[in-house]
């Protein structure tokens, strides 16, 4: 007697092994066409990229016989291949034809350019890539660091009557890159406690820093890293904006429940971050916040139930 | 021989089961785990990637809600009129998240939140389509940063005035992202752990009846006949482990139905040879046996050797029945006068006991069935009732047609079958009463011949009795023999 088992090979079951991947999140593009400039002296000029309608790098071909010529030749050079563009392609020009150049003049290396009336005669958009274009190009070579427009022996003004003034490389962006990703370098004055603790110093700080971050942000984080803490200590800064003139702080719990470091008293601290704010124009005010909420007591006696203006008594000069 | 072959068929099932079978356990254990780790993976991918999404989408707009805010609260408030009034610049900061940026027609900076970039122009190409009335969203991957750019557009909306940008940092979606990864993190970590103890408690009990029925399988193959397997698991399991043992009943009860019915055969087979030794040796050793004695005996070892004869004729025609090649021969009959026929060759059978045999049927009935085979069938049961009768005694056959059927009664005034015995009465060589039985010279296989043909022709075969009064059989056959019913008849032999 035998029973007979039929036995039906089971299949295999392959483990998925599924990776997790993030949603790449939304390009807009299309930005790519313009060359970050990779030296100083090249050899290009900004024309406007009628496909893209961006200005981009241009190559000239003539290279060699610039630094022959002499500043006033080499400009007016720039400006004709600008006028000009290169025919049968994309790239346009960007300055109206009718539009002349009156005279040009270079002091140091401050480039003066005066136009004709027809200057004002364009449409705002044409005069930001004429302006644009001509800065870019200009300062490009490293002989030139700035550009000062005049129109008919008058300094430029734009639609809002406001003088323009002589305008760098760093003052004409072209991309949203470009404006993103530089750093900027800042002056503040800072109040740092004295040696006794008992007043503040102001002191001059160089900062660079993105023109992305607050300005408020980097006085408020010049003070949680200064090397002397004046702080609670692992406090952190949560939010940070000026409404009217007062200046909003929103710290980290630890702020009023991490002690203050030895010596230095909740005056100090408070005025610290108060004057040093306080410095910047549009700064009068400060309210400080604990999460979010207006707390009654900083530490041990201080209240941070009010609006904190500038203390001048505690200022060592 | 066949032993031998036996053990190799068993080595190599084994073998093979080893090679390539895997064990249930296994495959149910990994099964559960996978699906509950594709389950927790896509899940967390769905939840992490919808977030996202929903974040991203929503910083969108925000930024755009900002964006146009400040846009048309600049000239609401007058800041693009000849009063130039600045005190909504004062509340920008406040309102946009990130830096909020508001240019001239020139692409000037006129103000920015963060104080840097007052008197800078922006020749981008989102702000040169911004002074053109459209509006933009643009990313920076890098930066991790998004810009939005919308036109400030004048009281009457038909010139641009300037643009608003508005950016903000996407470090803090990216952040929340990371914080609800590290929980969905923990929460699969958690889930992957439960999922694989509860797939091996699963598994592992799943298992367990099969082993324990394998276990008594292999006993039962190593001999354990007479066990019955007790399973507890599933319904399934517990329906297997219960057909086993009724399979197990089942042969059980055909191993001694073979053992009984070899003994049988045996017996039925030695006695009339006994007789027929006794009588031949009872001549031997008498010397001077006179001519009359000789005469007398040897007629009766004749008897005897026409009694082996038959018996021996009847257990063909049942080997015949059970062949599953042998097919019915199906044609139409006149069942009255196959019935007639047979009555009339058993009339003389029947007049040694006086027994007066009727047939009552109302009407010609025509039966698709195998003559051969129904007449045999016929001629048993007429052929019971004459032995079983009692002297002087009667026959009633009836014939009619019930629905689709034909229903054939004979009915005998003999001494009747005891209630525990009608089940019987069909096995081969089942005799109610052996010593009289023996005397009627019956082989004890005519009932089994005439279940076995009934069954074939899908019918069916009852007695009835009253002990001392009667008894009586009653055959129901189909009228027609479809194809069908013919092949039922087939599977009815292989169940028997």
């Amino acid at each position: 007697m035998e029973i007979k088992i039929t036995k039906k090979n089971s299949a295999f079951i392959l483990i998925q092994i599924l990776t997790l991947s993030y949603l790449t999140i939304f390009f807009t593009g299309c930005m790519n066409d313009v060359n970050e400039p990779q030296s100083v002296n090249k050899n290009t000029v900004m024309l406007l990229d009628s496909e893209n309608k961006t200005l981009v790098q241009v190559e000239y071909a003539d290279f060699d016989s610039i630094n022959s010529k002499s500043d006033n030749e080499i400009i007016r050079y720039i400006i004709e291949l600008l006028a000009k563009g290169v025919e049968g392609s994309k790239y346009e020009s960007t300055i109206d034809d009718n539009i002349k150049l009156k005279q040009v003049s270079v002091l140091n290396s401050r480039v003066i350019l005066d136009f004709t009336n027809e200057y004002y005669n364009q449409s705002a958009i044409n005069e930001l890539y004429m302006r644009s274009s001509i800065v870019r190009s200009i300062t490009e070579l490293d002989r030139f660091s700035s550009v000062e427009f005049y129109v008919e022996s008058n300094p430029l003004k734009t639609g809002d009557s406001k003088m323009i003034g002589k305008l760098r490389k760093q003052d004409v962006l072209l991309t949203y890159d470009e404006a993103t990703n530089r750093n900027e370098q800042q002056i503040l004055t800072i109040y740092f406690p004295n040696e006794d603790n008992l007043l503040l110093v102001p002191t001059i700080v160089e900062v660079t820093a993105s023109p992305n971050r607050k300005i408020e942000d980097i006085v408020i984080d010049q003070l949680i890293s200064a090397d002397k803490k004046l702080l609670p200590l692992g406090v952190e800064l949560l939010n940070v904006y000026t409404h009217e003139g007062i200046c909003f702080i929103d710290f980290s719990s630890e702020f009023k429940t991490s002690p203050l470091p030895q010596d230095i008293s909740e005056r100090i601290a408070i005025y610290a971050i108060v004057n040093s704010l306080v410095e910047l124009t549009h700064i009068s005010k400060v309210q400080i916040l604990v999460n979010g909420k207006i707390e009654f007591v900083f530490q041990k006696n201080l209240s941070l139930n009010r609006i904190f203006i500038k203390n001048y008594s505690l200022i060592e000069f | 021989m066949y032993r031998l072959s036996g053990v190799l068929v068993i080595i190599i099932r084994n073998k093979r089961r080893k090679r390539t079978a895997i064990s249930i356990r296994i495959t149910l254990f990994f099964s559960l785990v996978s699906m509950g780790l594709a389950t927790v993976v896509i899940l967390s991918v769905i939840v992490i990637s919808s977030t996202n999404q929903s974040y991203t989408t929503e910083k969108k707009k925000e930024l755009y809600r900002q964006a146009n805010t400040i846009a048309i609260s600049l000239v609401t408030t007058g800041y693009f009129n000849e009063m130039r009034d600045k005190s909504y610049l004062a509340t920008i900061q406040a309102s946009v998240a990130g830096r909020g940026l508001v240019l001239n027609k020139h692409g000037i900076i006129l103000f920015d939140s963060n104080h840097l970039d007052v008197g800078k122009s922006y020749a981008t190409i989102q702000v040169v389509d911004g002074l053109q009335g459209n509006s933009s969203y643009y990313f920076m991957e890098e930066a991790n940063l998004a810009m939005v750019t919308v036109p400030i557009l004048d009281a009457d909306f038909n010139s641009v005035l300037g643009v608003v940008v508005v950016s903000d940092s996407f470090d803090d979606i990216d952040e929340s992202i990371s914080q609800l990864m590290n929980l969905t993190l923990l929460v699969a970590v958690f889930l992957i752990v439960m999922v694989s103890l509860v797939s091996y408690y699963i598994s592992n009990n799943f298992n367990k009846p099969f082993k324990e029925l394998i276990e008594h399988i292999n006993r039962f193959s190593g001999g354990h006949v007479s066990e019955t397997i007790e399973v507890k698991g599933n319904k399934e399991i517990e329906e297997i482990a219960i057909s086993f043992n009724d399979m197990i009943k089942e042969l059980e009860a055909t191993e001694s139905n073979r053992k009984q019915f070899v003994a049988n055969v045996s017996h039925e087979l030695k006695t009339p040879l006994s007789s027929v030794k006794v009588l031949a040796e009872s001549l031997l050793h008498r010397p001077d046996v006179p001519i009359d004695i000789y005469q007398e005996f040897l007629s009766d070892i004749n008897q005897e050797v026409d009694r082996e004869t038959k018996i021996i004729n009847d257990l063909l025609k049942l080997v015949t029945l059970d062949k599953k090649e042998n097919p019915l021969i199906v044609t139409k009959v006149v069942i009255n006068e196959l019935i007639e026929n047979v009555m009339k060759r058993l009339k003389p059978l029947a007049d040694i006991k006086n027994v007066q045999m009727y047939l009552e049927s109302y009407k010609k009935i025509i039966v698709e069935v195998d003559e051969t085979k129904i007449e045999l069938v016929i001629t048993n049961l007429i052929e019971n009732a004459i032995k079983y009768n009692k002297f002087d005694g009667v026959i009633n056959i009836t014939l009619d047609t019930e629905y689709k059927d034909v229903v054939i009664s004979v009915r005998d005034t003999g001494d009747g079958i005891a209630e525990e015995s009608i089940e019987l009465i069909f096995k081969r060589f089942y005799r109610v009463d052996k010593t009289r039985s023996r005397a009627t010279g019956g082989t004890g296989l005519g009932l089994s011949i005439v279940k076995r043909s009934v069954h074939m022709h899908k019918g069916t075969v009852e007695c009835i009795s009253e002990v001392g009064e009667w008894t009586e059989f009653i055959i129901k056959l189909p009228l027609k023999q479809g194809k069908r019913v013919g092949e039922n008849g087939n599977k009815d032999n292989e169940k028997k």
